[in-house]
């Protein structure tokens, strides 16, 4: 669970994200951090729900605590991931962390329309990433997350 | 006989001699009020006599004026004379009948219209013994009938002089009247027309229609709709468009046929397609332009950003093993990604200003200014900037907008001091049917020479270390003023502060003016 001492596994995180540069720099960023993370990524939209429904070779993949999303994905964008999730009785729960590089004000308010849990615009440099990283280990700290 | 049983034979002769008069006083009515006089001629006594009403249509005084043919051929008009009395002559020597129209003189200089008919009389032998006939006044009914001449002829010169077609039927559907624009529009033959075969002129019509059915199915609906007005366009096969209307025409409130009335309008009609699909065009590329600048913007974001973290990743991971120049070459590198990010966003800002159709609405400009001023609290309060608002009007337009444009003028007249602290003043002045704004500045001032220049996106007159900045504030207020309609520019003297002005439709300014005459003012 989420208390830094008394963490017994990782936090699973499931980043929605088609640049591998981005999950890269997403994998280095969380290395300074005390807590322990599993990152997953999926590609693509439709690789989201596959995952998130353990469908076809996610058949064993483990329920994330978190779920970093994307707007711009291929297949299926962002907002149908984030509206599939939020309408899904089992998968409402998880924590929805939108992340993208869209400021654009409609994305905004359709992304908490859509009862994304946080919007979080990408940051511009690695360093300002590691930032965002700090801030989610504090904020899992704080939070209590559902147990299931 | 009845009334000689109940009066005896005397009483019977007066009551003859009674309805003898009565019948003589009914005729003397009778021809006063058709204004027909009776007149005849005994031959053989040579003799003429004429009726009372007679000698009234002539304007002789019937008890001192004695009839005679010379009397009456005074009368006629001078130009009807010979050909009075030539038909007269002729028709006596012929033994016939005779009528004939002529104009009289009174003794006054009056000019009546008669007509005259007369009988020869012959005796068992086929001896002419007298002749007889009538005068009428037909004066009246004769101006009736020129008033009449009058406005057909009137009628027709309108109807030939229209630039529509023209065509009028009856209830049986037979042509009663067109004009010759009719026949022209319609390429119909005239030798058609003129042959009255309606049948042949609607087949013409018909082969040229694209949708014949539904022309006749239409006609035939109006024939039994009286009453019904009707408006509609016709599609030629060769291209060419007409508007039809149609009107019932009425008599005494009934309805007796139809005008039919076509009008080509073919080429205004291709110019309204043309400007439609222009429009079109216009605004599908004015929204690919958006949509480009919006996608162009966050694509071009996701490799810069990719740049610029494993720039800093190489000088996290690798640093120990890099000079201080190399470190600053990666600073530098960084340094340009960041610059050309806020390049992308502010092209992105500049990109939704886009004109749309957002609502008008009255908006009152100081609260706008003064939320433009609440957005800038930070860089007012950093740079101890004063910012003061005059009379500021209501005006129509978008609030979120105009805010914009009051925001980076302000921005502006801070961000380009001078050494004074910035001193910034908006004012509005109504005229013109426009209201002209003015945002002054103490500030740095502009060359003329790059008056408009400064208008253009990403156009800079400064490095970024003295002024940092991409330059898209003043583009944006370009944009929106004349997206509005309004114009904007800049007056100043280097070192001496700006004027920047810009103008908005005043469509309350009459209303204002109004209220200003007020004499509680």
């Amino acid at each position: 669970m989420p208390e830094t001492r008394k963490q017994t596994r990782p936090i699973e995180i499931l980043m929605v994200e088609d640049s591998p540069d981005d999950v890269e720099l997403t994998k280095e960023s969380l290395k300074g951090a005390k807590m322990s993370f599993k990152l997953n990524v999926a590609e693509d939209g439709v690789e989201a729900m596959d995952y998130l429904k353990r469908e076809g070779r996610f058949a064993d993949a483990a329920r994330p605590d978190l779920v970093l999303l994307d707007l711009k994905l291929p297949k299926k964008d962002g907002h149908e991931v984030l509206r599939e999730i939020k309408q899904d009785k089992d998968l409402r729960r998880i924590p929805v962390i939108v992340l993208t590089t869209s400021k654009n004000e409609d994305d905004v308010t359709r992304a908490y329309d859509e009862y994304a849990n946080c919007y979080v615009v990408k940051p511009m440099d690695l360093i300002q990433l590691i930032g965002v990283a700090k801030w989610l280990e504090d904020w899992l700290t704080v939070v209590k997350l559902p147990k299931e | 006989m009845s009334a000689g049983r109940s009066h005896g034979p005397r009483g019977a002769r007066e009551a003859t001699i009674q309805a003898l008069k009565k019948s003589e006083a009914l005729l003397k009515e009778a021809q006063a009020i058709a204004h027909i006089g009776y007149w005849e001629r005994d031959v053989a006594a040579d003799r003429l006599a004429w009726s009372e009403e007679l000698s009234r249509i002539l304007g002789l005084d019937p008890k001192a004026d004695h009839p005679n043919f010379q009397v009456f051929l005074d009368r006629v008009h001078p130009d009807d004379r010979t050909r009075v009395r030539e038909t007269v002559e002729s028709a006596v020597r012929e033994r016939r009948p005779f009528q004939y129209f002529a104009r009289v003189v009174r003794p006054g200089g009056e000019v009546r219209r008669v007509q005259v008919r007369g009988n020869v009389g012959l005796d068992s032998r086929g001896e002419h013994v007298r002749t007889y006939g009538t005068v009428q006044d037909c004066t009246d009914v004769m101006a009736g009938e020129e008033l009449l001449e009058q406005s057909l002829s009137a009628l027709r010169a309108v109807i030939e002089s229209t630039a529509d077609g023209i065509l009028v039927v009856d209830r049986e559907e037979k042509i009663t009247a067109y004009n010759n624009k009719f026949t022209e529009m319609w390429r119909i033959p005239s030798a058609v027309m003129a042959s009255g075969d309606d049948a042949k002129a609607v087949e013409y019509v018909l082969s040229q229609l694209k949708e014949p059915e539904r022309f006749k199915k239409k006609v035939r609906e109006l024939y039994s709709q009286d009453d019904a007005d009707s408006f509609d366009v016709l599609e030629f096969k060769d291209g060419r468009i007409f508007e039809r209307y149609s009107m019932p025409q009425k008599l005494s409130g009934r309805t007796i046929g139809r005008v039919w009335s076509f009008r080509d309008v073919t080429r205004q009609r291709r110019t309204e397609i043309a400007l439609a699909r222009q429009a079109q065009d216009l605004a599908r590329s004015n929204a690919d332009l958006e949509q480009y600048a919006s996608v162009a913007s966050h694509d071009l974001k996701e490799p810069l950003r990719v740049v610029a973290s494993y720039l800093q990743l190489l000088e996290q991971r690798y640093g120990e093993n890099l000079d201080e120049e190399a470190s600053k070459y990666i600073r530098r590198a960084v340094a340009g990604a960041a610059r050309m990010q806020n390049l992308i966003d502010d092209l992105l800002e500049y990109s939704r200003w886009t004109y749309r159709d957002k609502p008008l609405r009255e908006v009152d400009s100081a609260s706008a200014a003064r939320q433009a001023v609440e957005n800038l609290k930070q860089a007012v309060l950093a740079g101890k900037a004063g910012v003061r608002l005059g009379e500021l009007p209501r005006v129509v337009f978008v609030e979120s907008e105009l805010i914009q444009v009051f925001q980076n003028l302000i921005a502006n007249g801070i961000k380009f001091r001078g050494a004074e602290p910035p001193r910034i003043r908006i004012r509005a002045e109504r005229g013109g049917g426009e209201v002209v704004f003015t945002v002054s500045d103490n500030g740095i001032g502009i060359e003329p020479e790059y008056f408009s220049r400064i208008f253009q996106i990403f156009t800079r007159l400064h490095g970024p270390q003295k002024y940092p900045g991409s330059g898209v504030g003043l583009a944006i207020c370009k944009k929106i003023v004349e997206g509005r309609g309004g114009r904007v520019w800049v007056e100043s003297r280097p070192g001496r502060g700006s004027d920047f002005k810009f103008t908005i439709k005043d469509k309350e300014g009459e209303h204002a003016r109004n209220a200003k005459t007020d004499p509680s003012d």
